[in-house]
């Protein structure tokens, strides 16, 4: 256990410089495609959303339609409580060089003082090399 | 109207909600490079309003890139 805590700080203090986060937060660009148009919009990586969340306007402006039947919609666990909110695919969500096809979504909105408009959540990260990489060095640290 | 850079633009407004219309983008890391400002507001409620009637390729961007002051990310969902 001791030796865990040494390791683990001496991990942050080596690496803690070299990580430098001006906006407090990871912001990328992401690209939704959708029958009807294209969009771009900014997004937070988000390590702690299970689901990759985007505002219910850009789904519509892309062309695609909000569920409202009750099969269709997710409790979300937020910050603030838990909400019933819309699941939907969509065909594509491009961002960080990758394509991910088929990508379930949680229709939400944060609030207007945010600067980014979604969350790109665990289920776009998997797919991403970097972030695989990421996940084996934390398992490798926990297993210490 | 002409094509500015992205970041040109955004550094022209102050805690504003902008429609861009993307000419040019970085396809490898998704980054739109220049456009053309379509609409501006406070509101981002108008600028969703506003972008509904776009068919081509926008971007939707607030001119600032962190929080207001005293405000933190606390972000979480797990459905």
């Amino acid at each position: 256990m001791d030796f865990q805590r040494v390791t683990l700080r001496h991990f942050m203090k080596k690496h803690s410089s070299l990580i430098k986060l001006p906006e407090g937060i990871i912001s990328v660009y992401t690209q939704i495609v959708g029958p009807r148009a294209k969009r771009t919009i900014k997004m937070a990586l988000d390590t702690g959303a299970s689901f990759t969340m985007i505002p219910p306007e850009k789904i519509i402006a892309v062309g695609h339609e909000i569920p409202t039947s009750q099969e269709r919609m997710v409790r979300v666990s937020t910050a603030s409580g838990i909400e019933y909110v819309p699941l939907v695919t969509i065909p594509s969500l491009k961002c960080l060089g990758i394509t991910v096809r088929n990508l379930k979504v949680v229709c939400h909105n944060l609030p207007s003082e945010s600067p980014v408009e979604g969350l790109l959540g665990l289920n776009f990260l998997i797919h991403l090399p970097a972030f695989i990489e990421f996940f084996q060095k934390i398992y490798r640290l926990k297993e210490l | 109207m002409q094509s500015k850079k992205i970041e040109t633009i955004r550094k022209r407004f102050q805690r504003e909600w902008l429609l861009i219309a993307i000419d040019r983008m970085d396809d490898s890391t998704t980054t739109p490079l220049t456009g053309r400002l379509l609409a501006h507001s406070s509101h981002r409620d108008e600028i969703y309003r506003k972008e509904m009637k776009y068919k081509r390729h926008t971007l939707t961007v607030y001119s600032e890139d962190g929080f207001p002051k005293g405000y933190a990310a606390a972000f979480y969902e797990k459905a």
